[in-house]
């Protein structure tokens, strides 16, 4: 049985949120004549509020928190230590291999099924994986990467294709020189559909006359492509760059299932999970998110910019 | 991180171990019953525990296991759930300190952990996140029926914090009667590294290992490093090491490092070399003992695995197919000498269901019940050897019990932070020997934070 005070607290509640709009909009309109300098502020208001308690409120606190537990010998740590040097190379990596990728695979995937029968089925088998959550999909890719000695029956996929051809069996996540390129291509495998949507949306939206011009003054298909697809398809690249641009830097579940770090794969979102939840160290992890978010933030601008300049 | 073993092994040998090896068809070995006796000795204890009252409602619980060993460690309890009406809801995580620490720091913790590292119980402690258990057992008791080296991991400020669930024997070394030729058990370490080499020569890989096991990969490794460090330095250095007191620099950590390198990084020692230590998973590495021809003679592991194998992989019988002797002293002055792991029980919100429950676990009637499982060896000095359901349990619980020093795994008692370094220096270590110096180094820079607290 629910509790008659939950009972009160809701119809409460159902009667004070539109009296509190009303109540604001009929505010609002007192003040319009009177004091036109503040009515923009009193209709943000109600945006701005849940931002700042949501989002600046706590960015100021991990910031506050870096600097009073431990002071700048966090950022000294930043600065100085091998883990953190690691994980930001690792980050780069997955800044230009998963954005590249997945760029790459979504643009090919859209162009080629653009005007075929089999559109639908094609896209769906790459559209597919962004359907499995990260974890699965790294325990799925676990399977595929499974090391064998040599001699012995491969039971990963990958290597089991490699033997029957005559080849070595490859310790994909341990060897340093493959770890990293096949932890990368696990998070092109689940977001390059998310690519491939986007891109082939806005391949769509491509007036046909353009291409029909291009093709009387005499353009080849890789001219129509060059010279007329890509620049129309300009504003969603660069958001779909942003927007894959920013989950790479948020790369974390593949390599917590898949390596937890280990030879040469961390990542910094993974060592901020371990000084905050392992290590308990509040200043650590906090300096960790200062410069997450300060590595993120000038690919927001762009994505913001581009999201402006598409709406135009 | 230890027990993470006990998680796994359920899920990974059903798969992996089934399906590569055994014996020549038959059956796998059921789970042993609890003698009827047993379970009413228990349910009285319970009744006692909860002060003759149905208290009724649920108590949550978190731990790590899965599987046929969950099933085995909740099956402790159905006395206690049937006597006090008490329903136990267990929680499985593979990730159980990190889960512990956000469950905490956002107010909404379980009433009980089941956790596999003593370190951790003695961090909450002290941040004052357990209560404590003074109050609530009969002290008196409890001194007299734990071994006091146990008690003082999770005693804290003079208080008691936690109850041992069970205890493993860890650093058994395991082979197949039925092909290893070697000694056994073996005087010293010495001896054994001869036999070994002469294997190497003819040949064979004498030992399996395996690395790999999740978020605690490396662990296994751990348990080498930590006996040999127990077997040639003692247990005093031992001791002064987990608690931070020992640089890792220091000559006899070193040494430790280098006798496990000198089989895990040498292809000639370790089946499918170094690669395949850090990529074999825990669980299917012992496979290589039954292979045809045998891949190899000797395996490190606690003393669940004869009969997590037998009860998994078809036709194998403790004691005729698998067979172990403790690891042996490097220094013949050490022998003797044993680490142990195991989950402490520790309580995080006080209430009647919390205490009874407390109350309950630190009875003799409930430890022949852990005994009785087949899975683990009971902690409580009171457990009756004959409670004992499979003859490897019941020596490795004399092993236990003759042993001239107990020791706690070094991995589980030191702080989280530690631990983890350790592990992840371990891994590094393997795949690449050439930065020993390195990882102690980092090590030793990691021990100046870790303890700091």
């Amino acid at each position: 049985m629910v509790p008659t005070t939950r009972v009160l607290a809701a119809l409460a509640f159902t009667a004070a949120v539109p009296a509190l709009v009303l109540g604001w909009l009929w505010l609002a309109g007192r003040v319009e004549g009177r004091l036109p300098r503040v009515v923009p502020w009193l209709w943000l208001a109600p945006a701005l509020l849940p931002v700042g308690v949501f989002l600046a409120w706590p960015l100021a606190n991990t910031v506050w928190l870096s600097l009073r537990d431990g002071g700048l010998d966090n950022y000294r740590y930043l600065a100085t230590s091998a883990e953190v040097h690691t994980a930001l190379r690792n980050n780069l990596l997955w800044l230009v291999l998963l954005t590249g990728g997945c760029l790459l695979v979504g643009l090919v995937v859209a162009v080629l099924t653009d005007k075929v029968r089999y559109e639908a089925v094609a896209k769906a088998a790459v559209v597919l994986p962004t359907a499995i959550p990260f974890v699965a999909g790294a325990v799925i890719w676990r399977f595929m990467y499974q090391y064998r000695p040599p001699g012995l029956p491969q039971t990963g996929t990958l290597n089991a294709v490699l033997t029957a051809a005559g080849a070595g069996p490859v310790a994909w996540l341990v060897d340093t020189r493959t770890n990293n390129a096949a932890l990368i291509g696990v998070g092109v495998w689940m977001t390059a559909g998310f690519a491939t949507v986007i891109l082939s949306a806005a391949l769509k939206a491509v007036p046909p006359e353009l291409h029909e011009a291009a093709r009387i003054d005499g353009a080849g298909a890789w001219q129509a492509f060059r010279h007329v697809t890509l620049p129309e398809l300009r504003p969603a690249i660069v958001v779909t760059a942003t927007l894959v641009a920013v989950s790479a830097f948020k790369a974390f579940d593949i390599v917590y299932v898949m390596t937890n770090g280990n030879y040469r794969t961390d990542v910094i979102a993974n060592l901020m999970y371990r000084q905050l939840f392992v290590d308990q160290d509040y200043g650590r992890a906090s300096a960790i998110a200062v410069l997450l978010t300060l590595l993120a933030a000038p690919i927001l601008v762009v994505n913001a910019r581009a999201t402006r300049g598409s709406l135009r | 991180m230890r027990t993470r073993p006990l998680i796994a092994t359920t899920a990974a040998l059903l798969t992996t171990l089934a399906a590569g090896c055994g014996g020549t068809g038959g059956t796998t070995q059921a789970p042993p019953a609890q003698a009827a006796d047993r379970l009413q000795a228990a349910r009285d204890a319970a009744t006692l525990a909860a002060g003759g009252e149905k208290l009724g409602g649920t108590l949550n619980l978190l731990g790590v296991l899965s599987g046929p060993q969950l099933d085995a460690y909740l099956g402790t309890f159905a006395p206690f759930e049937e006597a006090t009406g008490i329903k136990i809801k267990y929680e499985s995580t593979g990730d159980v300190f990190a889960v512990l620490q956000t469950r905490i720091a956002g107010g909404n913790p379980p009433d009980v952990v089941s956790n596999p590292s003593a370190g951790q119980v003695a961090q909450l402690a002290a941040r004052g996140e357990l209560v404590p258990l003074d109050g609530i057992l009969n002290m008196a008791k409890a001194r007299a029926d734990y071994p006091a080296g146990l008690l003082e991991l999770s005693t804290v400020d003079g208080e008691l914090h936690g109850v041992f669930y069970n205890t493993a024997v860890q650093g058994l070394v395991w082979f197949d009667p039925k092909t290893y030729q070697g000694p056994k058990p073996p005087a010293s370490w010495d001896e054994l590294a001869a036999w070994a080499e002469k294997t190497s020569a003819a040949g064979t890989a004498p030992w399996c290992v395996g690395l790999e096991s999740g978020p605690s990969s490396g662990w296994p490794g751990a348990v080498w490093i930590e006996e040999f460090v127990l077997q040639q330095a003692g247990p005093e250095v031992y001791t002064r090491w987990w608690k931070g007191e020992l640089p890792w620099t220091a000559p006899e950590i070193r040494r430790a490092f280098e006798r496990f390198g000198a089989i895990a990084t040498d292809a000639a020692q370790v089946s499918g070399g170094p690669t395949a230590v850090l990529t074999t998973d825990f669980n299917s590495s012992p496979q290589g003992l039954f292979a045809d021809p045998p891949a190899c003679h000797l395996h490190v592991q606690a003393d669940f695995l004869g009969n997590a194998l037998a009860q998994t992989v078809p036709g194998v019988v403790p004691g005729t197919d698998i067979d172990f002797f403790p690891f042996p002293p490097v220094d013949p002055a050490r022998a003797g000498s044993v680490e142990i792991s195991g989950e402490t029980l520790a309580l995080l919100k006080d209430s009647p269901r919390g205490r009874a429950f407390m109350r309950y676990v630190a009875t003799p009637e409930f430890s022949a019940l852990v005994a009785g499982t087949g899975q683990w060896i009971a902690a409580n000095r009171r457990t009756p050897l004959e409670a004992y359901t499979s003859v490897l349990s019941r020596r490795a619980a004399g092993v236990y019990a003759d042993a001239k020093t107990v020791q706690y795994a070094a991995q589980n008692a030191m702080p989280l932070a530690m631990t983890q370094a350790f592990l992840k220096a371990v891994l590094a270590y393997v795949g690449k020997p050439s930065t020993l110096d390195a990882q102690l180094a980092g090590l030793e820079r990691a021990r100046a934070a870790a303890y700091k607290s």
